[in-house]
């Protein structure tokens, strides 16, 4: 039961983390592609500027949360490399 | 990731970080200031080379000092040294992007006043031979909140992944760094005038600094994504 539960936590970071970075990929490539096409409106600068600093902010929360947990708990990785 | 995958990704950050406007910049100063004095062509290679060396060598002396900073602390003292660095760097690239939009404005990446005029001055005002080494160490003080946070990043990234030869990995990425300057000057020597240069940096500008915050986050991300162990580097 606590030997499922710690791999289970850890599969949950790994995936947890990899969506993050991937969505905020994403999302920010979208924001540079709209910041490009409205280069010149000073209201679409803000909001696009904006939404960049939300989600780096959000993914960098989600990666910070998950590394502070390992860092915290570092038999969760002791024992996944150990297989048990 | 394999090994050959983190080289390349290193070499993709190393060039886009290198395409930063304050180290194009101070080479620019150096270069116009030696050919403004007349200097033969090989002495102008020489300056580019004694540059090159210069922020080689200060990337290097960063990078390594702080990989034994990080042999020296503990495990989780390494791990939150890390996150530190990771934040840094996002914010770091946070006020790059800030700089696309609106450069000069609150919080910004501009060069120290200080660093200015030691450049201006051991560029163009006071000639010796050992000012080109000298303005490749000042060029990686100028853009220390980008470029040298990356070297920290790297040197902690390469901790982490367990590099058997840290050295190499930070000449390589030094050595990408340089690659916009490179071709700077393989265009002076070929004859290309330092006007045409200087407009094409100027006109880069805000596409440096867009691509260069990105990829300072990007790297950031990539420094937590192997502490929390999502990323483990393999060498095959």
């Amino acid at each position: 039961m606590g030997t499922e539960l710690i791999a289970t936590s850890l599969q949950q970071i790994h995936t947890l983390s990899t969506r993050a970075v991937l969505g905020a990929v994403l999302l920010l490539i979208c924001c540079v592609l709209v910041a490009a096409l409205f280069q010149k409106s000073e209201v679409t600068k803000h909001y696009v500027f904006l939404t960049i600093v939300g989600v780096v902010g959000l993914a960098t929360g989600v990666l910070l949360a998950t590394t502070l947990y390992i860092v915290q708990n570092p038999d969760v990785v002791l024992l996944d490399r150990l297989g048990l | 990731m394999t090994y050959d995958g983190l080289l390349l990704t290193l070499l993709i950050v190393g060039i886009v970080l290198g395409l930063t406007p304050s180290i194009v910049a101070i080479f620019l100063a150096l270069m116009a200031g030696s050919l403004g004095r007349g200097h033969s062509k090989n002495r102008v290679s020489a300056n580019a080379l004694g540059f090159l060396l210069g922020f080689l060598g200060a990337t290097f002396a960063l990078g390594m000092a702080w990989w034994y900073v990080m042999q020296s602390l503990s495990a989780s003292g390494a791990q939150y040294a890390a996150i530190v660095i990771a934040l840094l760097g996002i914010t770091g690239g946070i006020v790059e992007l800030k700089d696309y939009f609106w450069y000069g404005k609150g919080v910004s990446h501009r060069p120290h006043k200080r660093i200015s005029a030691l450049a201006h001055k051991h560029a163009v005002k006071k000639y010796r031979w050992i000012n080109s080494l000298y303005l490749g160490f000042i060029s990686l003080a100028s853009a220390a909140s980008t470029i040298g946070l990356s070297v920290l990043t790297i040197a902690t990234l390469l901790y982490f992944v367990g590099a058997a030869s840290p050295q190499a990995w930070l000449v390589v990425y030094g050595t990408a760094l340089l690659f916009c300057v490179l071709v700077a000057a393989v265009l002076i020597s070929s004859g290309t005038k330092v006007s045409a240069v200087l407009k094409w940096k100027e006109d880069s500008k805000p596409v440096m600094r867009l691509s260069s915050g990105f990829m300072t986050i990007l790297l950031a991300w990539l420094l937590l994504l192997v502490v929390n162990t999502t990323l483990a580097v393999q060498a095959s």
